[in-house]
């Protein structure tokens, strides 16, 4: 007994590492997209909190840039609202009132951010009492930036689309119906992989890439990027890298935008047992 | 008590840095400095191992929380606690242990000290960048391991200037 108790003496040390790397390794594993955000921020009101001070300050540094960009976007708005003037019905519903509205879009600021892990997280200053719910998109207008995760009262988290592991969505070919899935490779911020798009389809470098109309969470036609490159697998399919139009290590503004009849969709497609389309769809999530 | 003060000031100080700063930090998306391992390479010499283990695990939890990085921080911060004691053997020597104090390059010399800390960075960042992209590429894999372990280093050393001269005991 005495000499069990002497050896446990003499390595108590490596019991103690063994015992507290197996509770690091465990929640390692274990922690899902949910929880990782939840620890990104969300619920962590202090440094959420600095980081809104620090984005109260360094603000006014962007400001005269941040003006630029809001007139060309209300210079785009203005054209594509006087060509919807005399736009033909052909997007409209019969059965549904005029001007139904399929995204809500509401403002929001980027508090953190960051581009220099493999799984990274925007933070914006908005939460459940400004509307904001987990699977909303993240968008600006140089193209789609992320989507929603985890909110708090005054704060969300999103997964950002530099995450090579938990972001995917589909994107295809301006223009083409042939679509492939998007995610990152964790190589550059300023580009990602669009990937398996079948061999028949034409495309050049610099075509532009945007979203389709498949995904449950960004609203269709959203730009991305542009064709960067891209090369043949297995003469089967191409894998295009993507240059994306926003640069994510600068964003300072986001929409955060609702699909109004994501619920509704969901649950009839998972009536039909299609369920699995969406869920590969939006990288396996529910 | 004052000691005990000294190291909460310096921890939570080097978390801060970490944190608001060098996570900002993505030169050419491979430089990824982490320098809050500072606190473990720099604790004293003569601290108990259990003492040191449960401080390397705290460490990690803490910058694991405030960064999002779930349990990753925290496995090659313990192991990093766990080595460090052969480490030091190795490379300070056994008579710096039982003397105690913090080790600095005023204390061990310049060159035994960028060796030292040289080893510890890399000890960290090879199970850091590996484990943090499972699926990537070895050779980009590679590259941020050498080229965030220099940048870390020399901040490192950097920051451990001003301790250069002082005797800190626990």
């Amino acid at each position: 007994m005495l000499k069990l108790l002497l050896f446990l003496k003499r390595i108590h040390y490596v019991l103690l590492f063994i015992a507290l790397e197996a509770i690091a390794i465990s929640v390692f594993l274990h922690g899902n997209v949910y929880q990782k955000a939840r620890i990104a921020g969300a619920s962590n009101r202090l440094v959420s909190g600095i980081y809104d001070k620090i984005a109260d300050v360094s603000g006014y540094f962007g400001l005269r840039s941040e003006n630029e960009r809001l007139v060309e976007e209300i210079a785009r708005l203005r054209s594509r609202m006087s060509a919807h003037l005399h736009a033909d019905t052909l997007f409209s519903r019969t059965d549904s009132v005029p001007g139904l509205q399929y995204y809500q879009y509401q403002p929001a600021r980027v508090i953190r951010n960051s581009i220099s892990k493999r799984e990274n997280y925007i933070t914006i200053d908005r939460g459940t009492l400004d509307g904001i719910e987990p699977e909303m998109a993240l968008i600006t207008d140089d193209g789609i930036v992320g989507y929603v995760v985890n909110c708090s009262e005054h704060f969300s988290v999103a997964v950002s689309i530099l995450n090579a592991k938990e972001f995917r969505t589909s994107g295809c070919i301006k223009g083409s119906d042939f679509a492939g899935s998007i995610y990152w490779d964790g190589l550059s911020h300023r580009e990602v992989i669009l990937d398996e798009i079948p061999k028949y389809a034409d495309m050049q470098v610099g075509d532009t890439v945007v979203t389709t109309n498949y995904s449950y969470i960004f609203p269709p036609d959203q730009p991305i990027g542009t064709v960067g490159s891209f090369e043949m697998v297995n003469g089967t399919f191409y894998k295009v890298r993507v240059k994306l139009f926003a640069d994510l290590a600068r964003i300072r503004y986001v929409y955060a935008v609702r699909y109004l009849e994501q619920e509704e969709r969901r649950a009839l497609e998972a009536t039909v047992g299609n369920a699995e389309i969406g869920q590969q769809q939006e990288g396996g999530r529910p | 008590m004052i000691r005990f003060l000294e190291y909460a000031a310096i921890f939570l100080l080097l978390l801060v840095l970490q944190e608001f700063v060098f996570d900002n930090i993505n030169l050419g998306g491979v430089v990824n400095p982490y320098i809050y391992i500072m606190f473990i390479i720099l604790l004293p010499l003569d601290m108990p191992g259990w003492m040191l283990l449960m401080l390397g695990f705290g460490t990690g939890a803490a910058v694991d929380f405030m960064s999002g990085t779930a349990g990753l921080q925290t496995i090659a911060s313990t192991w990093l606690a766990f080595v460090r004691p052969t480490v030091v053997g190795l490379l300070l020597g056994k008579d710096l242990v039982y003397e105690g104090g913090i080790p600095t390059a005023g204390r061990v010399g310049t060159g035994r000290f960028l060796r030292y800390l040289a080893v510890m960075v890399l000890l960290f960042d090879i199970p850091f960048f590996i484990l943090e992209d499972l699926s990537g590429s070895a050779w980009v894999i590679t590259l941020r391991i050498v080229l965030s372990s220099a940048f870390s280093v020399g901040i490192i050393y950097f920051l451990h200037l001003p301790f250069v001269h002082t005797q800190l005991k626990v």
